[in-house]
This record gives structure tokens, sequence and C-alpha cells, in this order.
């Protein structure tokens, strides 16, 4: 009886779940968008990690400049006549990278941070939880600019600048999930039955907090990316030869009001990777977050 | 309420120490001798030395902050080593404009979202909901240089209705208003739509209906006020981030602002001018956040008890 009891919610929620994603169209966009991402990043990071693509994106052609699509190249060319579909791909790329890199690093300083503060509570909750309230929505550009002053421009401060603020939202709803977390059965029968509370930290209260954590993380990657493609815009984050697609967009401003596409194509590609990483977040938002999930 | 307002306090001084200490030391090792970058390469070694001793850059790190101290307490902020103004002058008159920007920018998104997101959350579900939700995703996928840019072109270019840079009239700040302020707009339509939501599903709803107080009462009057407490409390982040986004849309349309300034002295290695606003915009940002929360304190009657 208790068995089936405690076995019934999980097909539910499968089915559910996939219900839900049938319905919504605007996950389902969200999955294909990000997807799309992930591939064309991957593509972009090969033509930027061999040095004998570099010409794809790099190669200049004075003679060839501001073409219009399809007429040289799928996006046509740049205004050094490189062309804009490859350095939009290596843009992507650049993008990824950076996603990737900031996000694996603010999560396993936020996860650790979150984690041990809510687990042990006490006056290092206190401490921890303090330095967390005071970084958290800090505004990014802002102390990318500072930080930029103090190290010099390019990617490494971008990095450096968006993980210095997204590790604390991550450690603040990780922290929020463990102290419910930690008064439950399981945590308290592991707890009893003496198990170590690394052990415990790392097998029961860490797989747990996954849920909660990819919703924040795909909006925390949407919000990497515009940060990153904003300070590269304006000159503080990646700096030539490396492509960005805020970069190719300052590039282009100059020349958009006669040949549009060289700033409406990359701000497309831009806005679109953007929206769908939020779609995707809403999206799963939705479906682990019983509350909103019964309220429709 | 009182050792809530303290507490705050103390975080806020206690950041704002951090940041000094970390932000000047950083400046002073940070790659590049600002006397190399302000006079041509022939200048002799007897001058650069002469300029490095006139803004103390030739004395001991530790040194030079107790200086920097001792200038923050008498006022004396120095000035642009390139070119020369002093830094308070500079402040009031790019402080101004940013000031502007970022009141109008506020303005903007508070009117805007607290009543759509009451007009959406009460038609939920509705073509009105659709609409407004759609609109609040488009603004929180679109990068406000991105927005810019389309504005400046369409409504600026091709349509020649607004100036498209520069300060001026009220018709120079419609443009860099509308850019700064969608993504806080989106942000905080959405949180205030869910506010409402979540008052609207409670029993005082219920009961104030019962009583026979009419709808739009019990919403305008009643629910919205229990609703903003949510919002007073994303404020503070809501300001610092125009604070941050200030400084892209100030380039994008040529805006004088202390966004712009603090760029163009971090480029150019200007240190003080880098230096006082750095600190200048952390304090702003750190000062809204502890304003939000005081106000949130005051606002819910819960925190303000609890925390006594």
């Amino acid at each position: 009886m208790t068995e089936l009891a405690l076995e019934a919610p999980r097909p539910r929620r499968l089915r559910d779940a996939l219900r839900v994603a049938r319905r919504d169209r605007a996950t389902v966009f969200g999955v294909v968008v990000t997807s799309a991402f992930v591939l064309t990043g991957v593509a972009g990071l090969l033509m930027l990690g061999v040095p004998g693509l570099h010409d794809l994106y790099l190669k200049q052609d004075l003679g060839a400049a501001l073409r219009p699509p399809l007429d040289h190249g799928v996006f046509g060319t740049d205004p050094l006549g490189r062309d804009l579909l490859a350095r939009v791909v290596a843009g992507t790329g650049v993008s990824l990278a950076i996603a990737a890199i900031v996000t694996a690093i603010s999560l396993l300083v936020g996860g650790v941070v979150g984690i041990v503060a809510g687990y042990y509570r006490g006056k290092l909750d206190l401490v921890l939880s303090g330095v967390v309230d005071v970084t958290w929505g800090f505004p990014i550009i802002l102390i990318i600019i500072i930080l930029a002053g103090v190290l010099s421009p390019g990617l490494t401060t971008v990095v450096l600048g968006i993980a210095l603020i997204n590790w604390a939202g991550f450690a603040r709803i990780i922290r929020g999930e463990v102290l419910t977390l930690r008064e439950q059965e399981f945590v308290r029968a592991a707890k009893a039955m003496g198990t170590p509370d690394r052990r415990i930290m790392l097998r029961h209260l860490a797989p747990n907090v996954i849920a909660p954590t990819l919703v924040l993380g795909s909006y925390y990657v949407a919000i990497t990316i515009i940060a990153e493609a904003g300070t590269s815009f304006i000159g503080v984050g990646a700096q030539p030869p490396t492509p960005s697609l805020g970069q190719i967009i300052a590039e282009g401003q100059n020349y958009w009001a006669r040949d549009v596409w060289v700033v409406a194509l990359p701000g497309a590609v831009l806005a679109l990777i953007v929206l769908g990483l939020n779609a995707l977040g809403d999206g799963l938002r939705d479906l682990t977050d019983p509350r909103l999930r019964t309220r429709g | 309420m009182l050792s809530y307002v303290a507490r705050r306090a103390l975080y806020a001084v206690v950041v704002m120490v951090c940041a000094s200490i970390v932000i000047f030391w950083g400046l002073r090792i940070a790659p590049g001798d600002p006397v190399d970058t302000l006079f041509n390469p022939i200048a002799t070694t007897a001058q650069k030395q002469a300029l490095r001793k006139k803004f103390g850059l030739d004395k001991p790190i530790v040194v030079q902050y107790a200086y920097f101290l001792r200038d923050f307490f008498k006022g004396d902020f120095g000035e642009s080593i390139k070119s020369g103004q002093s830094i308070p002058e500079l402040v009031r008159q790019y402080g101004k404009n940013s000031l502007i920007l970022v009141g109008a920018a506020a303005l903007f998104t508070y009117a805007l979202a607290i009543p759509l997101g009451v007009v959406a959350a009460v038609r939920r579900g509705t073509w009105v909901d659709h609409v407004l939700m759609g609109f609040a995703s488009l603004g929180m996928g679109i990068p406000s240089f991105l927005l810019g840019l389309t504005l400046i072109l369409v409504v600026g270019s091709k349509l020649g209705w607004l100036p498209i840079s520069g300060t001026g009239g009220l018709k120079h700040l419609i443009l860099p208003t509308i850019a700064l302020s969608m993504e806080g707009l989106s942000v905080s339509l959405r949180v205030m739509r869910s506010a409402m939501l979540e008052q609207l599903g409670l029993d005082y709803v219920r009961t104030l209906r019962a009583k026979g107080l009419r709808w739009r009462f019990v919403v305008w009057r009643r629910v919205l006020r229990n609703a903003l407490i949510p919002m007073i409390s994303l404020s503070g982040i809501q300001l610092g981030a125009l604070v941050g986004y200030t400084a892209i849309v100030e380039i994008v349309f040529r805006w004088p602002g202390l966004g712009q300034l603090l760029l163009n002295a971090v480029i150019q290695r200007d240190y003080p001018v880098a230096l006082w606003l750095s600190l200048l915009l952390t304090a702003a940002v750190v000062f809204a956040n502890f304003a939000a929360n005081v106000g949130y304190a005051l606002a819910d009657p819960r925190v303000r008890e609890a925390r006594t």
C-alpha cells in the first residue's frame, strides 16, 4: 500500500509533462532554437579552434565588401568583405563557449555555497547569505566595465564579471531548496544512519536541486549571452580578431542605414537565441514547478 | 525594524569599503601606466616623473590608498588626467544627463508595468493577457543596444520622427528611454502579473467581494497594494540594472552621461575618472538596493514586525 502510493506520482508527472509539451508550442520553440544554437555554436567553435579554418571568418576582400545576402555567401559580406555567415557562426561559437564557462563556474561556486549554507545553517549560513545578498543583482554590465579598467578589456574580463555575480543567483535558490530538503525524511534518515555530511550533500541534496537549477540556468545563459554581446558591442568584450555577435553588430552599425543586413542578420540571430533560451526556461519552470502547473 | 535597517546599512557600508579597496587597488596595478598613454612617447623621463609625482603615482600603494581616503573625506576629488576638468564638475555635467535618462526610464517602466500587469492578471487567459505576455517575452529577448539601433534606424532615420542622438528637449529623451527601459518593463510586467494572480487567489479577496465591495475597488485599492510588495523588493535590482545598461544605451544614442564617461575613462585609462565614477556608480547601485530593502520592510508589516 505504502509502496504503491510512493510509486504513483512518477508516471503521472511524466505524462503531464508530455501533455504540457505538446500543448505548449513556446516550449517546443525553446527546445528547437536552443538545440540549433548549440549545434551552430559547436560549428563556430570548430572554426575558431582549427587554425586552417580561420580564413573562413577572417579573410578580407575589400572588393566584395557589403554584398547583400545570397549574392556573396548566404548572409552576404561585412564592411571588410568578410563572409557574414561565417562570422555569425563563429560569433555564436564565442557566445556558446562564454555561456558554458560562465555557467560552469557560477554553478559550481553557487552550488557549493548554497548547499553548505542551507545544510549547516547557523553562523556560516549568516555570513554566506550576507555575501550572496549583497552580490546578487549587482548590474553585470557595470561590473564588467569596472573590471575592464582593473584588468583589461577582453573575454576573460567578461567571463569573470558575469560569474562574479551569477554564482550568487544559483546559491540563493539552491540554499532555499536545501533548507526544505534537509528537513525531509530521507535526509534525516541518512543522517540517523551516520552518513557523513559530505556524502549527504553530494548524493542526497545535490541531485534534488537540479530541477530548479535547470530553470534558472537557462535564464542565466540568456543573460550571459546578452551581457557578452552588449559589452563586446561597446568595446570592452571580445577584441578582434575574435568575433562576437555584439562586435559584428557594432562594426556594421555605420552601414546599417543603407545595407540593413549587416546588423539585422547578426541581430536577429542574437535575439532568436535569447528568445529561445527564455522560452525554454519558461517551459522548464512550468514543468518543474507544480504550483504553477496546477494553476495552469 | 530599526535593527533591520541598521543591518542593511551595515551591509551597504561594508560593500562600499570592500569595493573601494578592490577598485582602487585594481586600478593602480592595472596594466598600462596612465602617464604612458597620456603623453606622446617622446616625452622625456623627467617630464613623466614630474607627472607621476603630481598624481602621487610614485608612492607605495598603501600610502596612495591613504591619500585617496584623505582626499575623499576632504572632498578633494582631483581632476581628469585627460581633460583636466575637476571630477565634481564632470559628475555634475554628465550626472544630470544620466539622472534624467535613468529617472525617465524608471518612471516609464513603473507607469506602464503596474497597470498593465494588473490588467493582464485580471484578464488572465484572454487576448489582452496573451498580447501583453508576448510583448514581455519579446522585450526580454531583445538586448537594449539592438533595440536602440532598431529605434534609431526605423523611427529616427527612416521615418524621421525623432532625433537619434545627443541631448536636447523631451524629444531627444524618448528613444533612449524606450531602449533603456524595455527589459526592466518586461520583467516588471511579468512579476506584477504573477504577484496579482497570487493575491487574487487568496481568501481575503473573496471576503471583500462577499462584503459587497465593487470588483474594481477590490482590485485597484486592495489587491494592488499587496501585489506591489514583490515589486518593491525587485526595484533595487531593477534600478541597479538601469544604472548598468545606461552605459550601453548612452553609447548607442551618444547621450553624454556617466556610463559613457566611465567607459571612456576605462578605455583611455584615465585613472581618477575611472576610480571615482566606478565608486559613484557602485554606490548608486548599493544605495538603490538598500532603499529597496527598507521600502520592502516598510511596506510589508510581516517583515516589519518579524525583524524588530
